[in-house]
């Protein structure tokens, strides 16, 4: 290995340009973030895009099938719940709802992640100890139990329950940017930055966050759909968002008990969040090729 | 050298487990609502004088700071108290209730690896190919789906319209098998019963899969992508330009730097599997510590709580040891 | 490039909005939180949209059980959606812990002084003719006060397959399989809806679920039909010497599981060891207080026993089914922990395998002395074994229930309800519950000290409809708390109904704005 050309990866100011330029043209990213865009779109224009009042009950037409079905409902592409509410315009709304969960939990767990994390992996020692321990006394907690815990100290609420997610989601990123931080200080590219007598500051983020935050950035998208999935866990044991708040979470949990005789009011709210995890992570794939020099270098 | 880190890794645990002990207690205590209450099957259903003579045997109507040492005391000497519900020392509880979590828990992360990481490393080696989208693809309903959603759909499929799994339960109750161990398909071995093995398998699959299926989701997104990233390093490169042999390189040289992010990966979910699978635990009837837990936090019953998490506790300061040991023997680069 | 990160920050903003957009405030509008459990979330919701067409701003929130509760005693909440079950087959265990001022039970903080003396002349008399007009009474100051938004009682409705024959759901939720025959196979599986019972000791629980399994185990002095009625069960004869004493003669050739006969020592241990403090094993039973005022148990001869009140209790016997005859050799032997990990009782069947979390195998006990006369089949069982499953989850009790692998399940969801009658191997067995659902309101603060508010409200439910849509009709409605099987109900007491012009026109009155 010593005869191998040390690939010093390119500093410069040219990088935030050409991350979005070249992210544009990245078709799995521009895939993904149609699919956002249009999912975010649609929450945003809820009022105009929903069809119905996604509040409003119809009892005796309740859990009607999808319009395409046998004894379907006209109107209800997606059949209605067990209020007789739309659910394709619950979707919709429910996208609000969902988008903010998913990203809320995952930018107030992925910040504080990645910075702790890098602080750890890069000036070890005590620093690395003690925050270690910290993630160590946290990770401790499953992940439901603690939430359950909050949810049921604080009460219903969005941000109860996106301070519930939070609160513990930040160790993951920490250990994941730590890990990574440690493998890449260790190589030769770092050390070589150090005899041209970079700083650390700057090693840190000219030459470590670029060459490892794509791994955070990776499991951020995987993050941000087990945050929206959490959700519907918490409403499956009855600690959810309020109602007048649909989330898909909840509608998919709302739907379990008729699951065997109306499967639509919680396989469609469930494919919602499958779409919109499918889609961040095709951005995060794409951001990654992106920000990953060795790919660049090719 | 390597003894002396691991005696003061081993050290740091007792100050985690004391900060543990003390959060749990604190959090406890912190939830609205009274335990004897609960007990007392409705609240407001009692006279006072049942409440008081429950707040006794309980402990409860004394200082907190002496409730604390008392947890703390008994914690250290192995002694977790008696459930307030139940009546029973936890200690017991916990451990009839772990191995049927830890059994369902490894046979999910087996299933998991075993189509996780060479679907990973496919996926990486054919990026962009048919294999990688549909695979990728199908991560994705593992991950997005809420683990109720799928029991319920498994259950349907697999235990009612095709019959090849039973719905729910650890065994039919036609197998008797004594508990030794608490893993039935240790105890069936251990007992030579093979229909009582058989028997356990059959109720292990359907849970099995449904608890894996986030795992082995993230585990060949996981995969995936470190197995890219390896592929693309020097050495790799150096060493296929020396003529190795492709497969070789992959699985040899590629797959074991490419396991690092995995290792961690899996040694986190692994923890989330013991504590999280409460749902799966509900949907299909298995009698596990997840359930216990979700059941005593309602009921607020502490010691149950308490010692639950001093056992997850525990279980993660192993598990993390054991990642950290993985990591030296991965990548000799990093020193502990 | 900034446009673009300006776009996504408007979008998040615009999102935000969207949240937390006001829904239109004005001057004097009755706005308040509508809280429930998520299992009566759809019925809240419901609600909520009655209400809102009047004007009435209403928020549900969902919460979890203990933490409401605890909220709710503490005065916090405003209006939330309770349940409270009755035991007794009396209004003592229902309107008595609910509206009796300053009781714990009594969740809307309702005070009335004329209200409390008729409860309290109610469970205490001894005229039953009194005792009725007492309830009466009780019933039409509530109508007329309205301190909660009076509910309606249920159907329980459980499944079983069309093999499960003589067996009939029990409204006291008992699940009697001494008297079930099966078409095919011995054994019969039960799927339990709950994560796990709490014990097998018959004097360390409150809770209905480990009592249905432990009534299988154990017999009590007296039982109940599948509806009200107390019969004898392992008492021969009942004699009430005076209105606080009770005397009771055993049935002889009686035998524990152990091979003990049992006894009047038996008996008088079983109930000392609940009435006197810390005699399980240092621990005091929660059972206590469902014994009233019954002050001391003795033994009178070999197999006569003698129990004496502090005062009368009507429902004494209502009281007596739900207390279950331990052997006292063998707990004294073993220990009360060990006992409680291998029972011993005298019914039908005895334990042989299982936990209380998992599944619990009994089987037959061939010396059964052969149960309650008046409840036929009398002899030992005819099922070999019994098996209870916990199946928390309904959607896996149903699919358990198809698949032929339990044959009676408790609690089908109503909306499964048409999955089990589709199918020619199920069917679903129906009874009255015994526990009163409403939306009880904190009478001691705006707005609902009130009572024209409290009866707007009233009217301005259609329950009917709500019934009927979220419930399949499995719901009957409720004039007041009082429930149609429970002692001194009154039949002609007429519920409030829907009638949203009346309720406007009171809220106009207490003065708030309606659309």
């Amino acid at each position: 290995m010593g005869t191998v050309t040390v690939a010093i990866p390119p500093l410069g100011a040219r990088r935030g340009v050409g991350t979005a330029a070249r992210l544009a043209r990245h078709p799995s990213a521009v895939v993904g973030a149609v699919v956002v865009a249009v999912m975010a779109g649609l929450a945003v224009l809820a009022p105009l895009a929903a069809p119905f009042d996604p509040g409003a009950s119809r009892l005796e037409g309740r859990l009607a099938p999808p319009a395409w079905l046998a004894g379907g409902a006209a109107g209800h592409w997606l059949g209605t719940d067990g209020l007789g509410r739309d659910i394709w315009s619950r979707i919709i709304y429910g996208g609000r709802v969902s988008l903010l969960v998913g990203l809320a939990a995952t930018v107030l767990s992925l910040v504080p992640g990645l910075i702790l994390g890098l602080a750890a992996g890069f000036f070890r020692g005590a620093t690395d100890a003690a925050l270690s321990r910290f993630a160590e006394l946290l990770m401790a907690f499953p992940h439901l139990i603690f939430a359950i815990g909050v949810m049921a100290a604080l009460g219903p609420g969005f941000w109860n329950l996106v301070m519930a997610l939070a609160f513990k989601g930040w160790v993951e990123f920490f250990r994941v940017a730590r890990g990574d931080t440690l493998s890449q200080s260790s190589r030769e590219y770092v050390g070589a930055a150090r005899a041209l007598g970079a700083s650390g500051a700057r090693i840190l983020g000219r030459h470590i966050l670029p060459n490892m935050i794509h791994t955070s950035l990776v499991l951020g998208t995987l993050r941000m759909g087990h945050f929206i999935v959490l959700e519907a866990s918490l409403s499956f044991l009855g600690m959810g968002l309020p109602p007048r708040l649909p989330a898909w979470g909840s509608m998919v949990a709302d739907g379990r008990e008729v699951m065997l005789t109306a499967w639509w009011v919680s396989t469609f709210p469930g494919l919602a969040i499958v779409f919109l995890v499918l889609a961040v992570n095709l951005i995060g794939e794409g951001l990654r090729d992106v920000l990953d020099p060795r790919l660049r270098s090719e | 050298m390597r003894a002396v880190v691991l005696a003061r890794r081993v050290l740091t645990t007792i100050p985690i487990m004391f900060g543990v002990a003390v959060i749990v207690f604190v959090v406890m205590r912190m939830l609205p609502g009274d335990p004897v209450d609960v007990i007392l099957g409705q609240a407001g259903a009692a006279s006072q004088q049942d409440l008081d003579r429950l707040r006794q045997d309980f402990y409860l109507d004394r200082p907190l700071g002496e409730q604390l040492l008392r947890f703390i005391a008994g914690a250290a000497r192995g002694d977790l108290g008696t459930s307030f519900a139940r009546r029973r020392p936890v200690f017991a509880m916990l451990v009839e209730a772990l191995p049927a979590t830890v059994e369902l828990a490894l046979a999910a992360t087996l299933i998991a690896l075993a189509v996780a990481i060479p679907v990973g490393v496919l996926s990486a080696v054919y990026q962009r190919s048919w294999l990688d989208r549909l695979a990728m693809g199908g991560a994705f309903l593992g991950i997005s789906m809420p683990a109720f959603w799928l029991g319920i759909v498994a259950i349907m499929v697999f235990a009612v319209r095709l019959g090849w799994f039973p719905t729910s339960g650890r065994l039919s109750h036609e197998v008797l098998l004594a508990p030794t161990t608490g893993f039935v398909l240790v105890d069936s071995v251990l007992a030579r019963n093979w229909a009582a093995l058989a028997d356990g398998l059959r109720h292990l699959v359907l849970p099995a899969a449904v608890l894996g299926a986030g795992l082995l989701a993230i585990v060949a997104r996981v995969m995936r992508s470190s197995m890219l990233e390896v592929l693309r390093e020097q050495y790799v490169t150096t060493a296929r330009s020396k003529g190795l042999a492709g497969r070789l390189v992959i699985w040899r040289h590629a797959m074991r730097n490419a396991l690092i992010p995995t290792v961690t990966v899996v040694g986190l979910q692994l923890g989330v599997l013991l504590g999280g699978n409460m749902i799966v635990e509900t949907v299909f009837g298995w009698p596990g510590m997840g359930r216990l837990v979700v059941e005593a936090i309602f009921n607020r019953d502490y010691p149950v709580v308490q010692g639950a998490v001093m056992l997850y506790a525990m279980t993660f300061v192993l598990a993390n040891l054991a990642v950290d040991l993985c990591y030296i023997y991965l990548d000799p680069r990093i020193a502990l | 490039m900034h446009r673009q990160r300006l776009a996504a920050a408007v979008a998040v903003a615009v999102l935000a909005l969207g949240i937390w957009a006001p829904a239109g405030a004005q001057e004097r509008t009755l706005a308040f939180a509508l809280d429930t459990e998520a299992f009566r979330r759809p019925e809240a919701e419901a609600i909520a949209d009655n209400l809102r067409a009047l004007g009435i701003q209403t928020e549900v929130r969902v919460w979890e059980r203990t933490s409401l509760i605890a909220r709710i005693q503490a005065g916090e909440r405003q209006a939330y959606l309770t349940d409270w079950g009755s035991a007794f087959f009396d209004p003592y265990d229902l309107a008595e812990p609910k509206f009796t001022t300053g009781g714990r039970g009594n969740f809307s903080f309702y005070s009335n002084k004329e209200v409390d003396d008729l409860l309290v002349a109610g469970s205490t008399g001894t005229d039953n003719a009194r005792r009725r007009d007492a309830y009466f009474k009780v019933q039409e100051i509530l109508f007329r006060e309205a301190p909660w938004v009076f509910g309606y009682f249920r159907q329980d409705t459980h499944g079983a397959s069309t093999l499960v024959e003589n067996w009939e759901p029990a409204m006291d939720s008992r699940i009697n399989l001494h008297d079930v025959r099966l078409a095919r196979g011995g054994v019969v599986a039960v799927g339990m809806n709950t994560n796990a019972i709490v014990t097998f000791d018959p004097a360390m629980f409150r809770d209905r679920k480990t009592e249905t399994v432990l009534r299988n185990i154990f017999d009590g002095l007296v039982t109940r039909t599948t509806r009200d009625k107390v019969v004898l069960e392992l008492a021969a004869a009942m004699r009430q010497l005076s209105p606080t004493v009770y005397e009771f003669t055993l049935r002889p050739g009686v035998v524990f599981h152990t091979g003990d006969a049992m006894t009047a020592d038996d008996v008088v241990f079983t109930f000392e060891r609940i009435l006197k403090e810390g005699a399980v094993g240092g621990q005091s039973s929660p059972r206590k207080a469902l014994l009233g005022p019954l002050d001391r148990v003795e033994r009178v001869g070999d197999n006569v026993v003698r129990f004496t009140l502090a005062r009368p209790f009507p429902v004494f016997l209502q009281a007596l089914v739900h207390f279950q005859i331990v052997p006292r050799r063998y707990i004294q032997t073993v220990g009360d922990r060990a006992f409680a990990e291998r029972p011993m009782g005298t019914g039908p069947f005895k334990y042989l395998a299982g936990r209380v979390d998992s599944q619990i195998v009994l089987e037959r006990f061939e010396q059964y002395y052969g149960g309650a006369p008046e409840l036929p089949p009398v002899g030992p069982a005819s099922l070999r074994g019994v098996v209870f499953r916990m199946m928390p989850e309904p959607a896996t009790r149903v699919a358990a229930l198809k698949a032929g692998e339990v044959h009676i399940i408790e609690d089908v969801p109503v909306d499964l309800i048409g999955e089990l009658e589709r199918d020619p191997r199920t069917a679903v067995r129906a009874t009255q519950g015994t526990r009163v659902f409403g939306i009880e309101l904190n009478n001691a603060r705006p707005p609902f000290n009130d009572v024209k508010v409290r009866q707007a409200l009233n009217y301005a439910v259609n329950w009917e409809a709500i019934l009927r849509a979220v419930y399949r009709g499995y719901a009957t409605r409720l004039s007041t708390a009082f429930l149609p099987s429970g002692f001194g109900y009154n039949p002609r007491q007429q519920a409030y109904p829907y009638d949203p012009a009346r309720a406007r026109a009171l809220l106009r009155e207490a003065g708030y704005a309606v659309r």
